[in-house]
């Protein structure tokens, strides 16, 4: 095997995509990958045809969830260092 | 301040109350936890019950429950920094992201895994939580869930 993606067995037409970054398993077989966003770090599925909006970040060079607040680049690693370093207080 | 190599994971069997955590992860000020698996199945009896649950970082103040004992990968590791409780009495009070949303039929066994690198963290900070949560369910059941970090 020369994937990691490899060691979880396909199910029946599942929702992949190239380079995934997580699979979700039902049941012993791959039912979908995921997609981390660059800027909140949160995994979705590509889902072709349901008609959301992701988005591609020219900055990170990665793709972002399309959420509201990911629309703006502030990469994850600079929030977690901005939280770390007490600039970013959380309520 | 780089994620290191220890693996934890902590496993509990909970019923999905719509509106609880299942866990609670209370951050700690010198790593930066990065979660990668979660299993959620149920050894109830089947039936056609649905559920939602959502990996979601929290903030404000500390997540308050029982203690849960987490278990390292390799035996020779200390005990993780970040503090897990299941079940959660008293939960942080500022609900930031969802990163990751569940659908769930009870008959099925689902699982999460990111690839390496790819993992979802949380700041390093005594302010910074994560917890996995029951947001909906038709009926609640008996889960057994688990969840995988390293830090």
């Amino acid at each position: 095997m020369d994937r990691i993606v490899d060691l979880f067995p396909r199910g029946n037409e599942p929702q992949s995509t190239r380079n995934p970054h997580g699979v979700i398993v039902v049941d012993g077989q791959c039912v979908a990958d995921t997609k981390r966003c660059c800027h909140c770090q949160g995994h979705f599925v590509i889902q072709r045809g349901s008609g959301i909006k992701r988005g591609w970040c020219m900055n990170c060079n990665e793709v972002h969830c399309g959420g509201p607040r990911c629309w703006v680049c502030i990469p994850f690693e600079k929030k977690m260092d901005h939280i770390e370093a007490g600039k970013i207080v959380l309520p | 301040m780089a994620t290191g190599g220890r693996t934890y994971s902590v496993q509990d069997n909970v019923t999905n109350t719509a509106g609880d955590s299942i866990f609670a992860f209370n951050g700690a000020i010198t790593v930066r936890p990065g979660f990668f698996d979660v299993i959620i199945g149920s050894s109830a009896a089947g039936a056609d019950f649905a559920a939602e649950y959502h990996l979601q970082r929290m903030s404000g103040t500390i997540a308050i429950g029982s203690t849960i004992t987490e278990v390292p990968y390799d035996e020779g590791d200390p005990a993780a920094l970040m503090g897990v409780f299941a079940p959660v009495t008293t939960e942080a009070t500022s609900a930031d992201d969802v990163v990751l949303n569940l659908a769930i039929n009870q008959r099925a066994t689902f699982r999460w895994v990111a690839f390496p690198g790819k993992f979802i963290n949380i700041a390093a900070s005594a302010t910074a939580y994560m917890r996995l949560f029951s947001n909906a369910v038709s009926t609640a059941f008996v889960i057994s869930a688990t969840v995988a970090w390293t830090e």
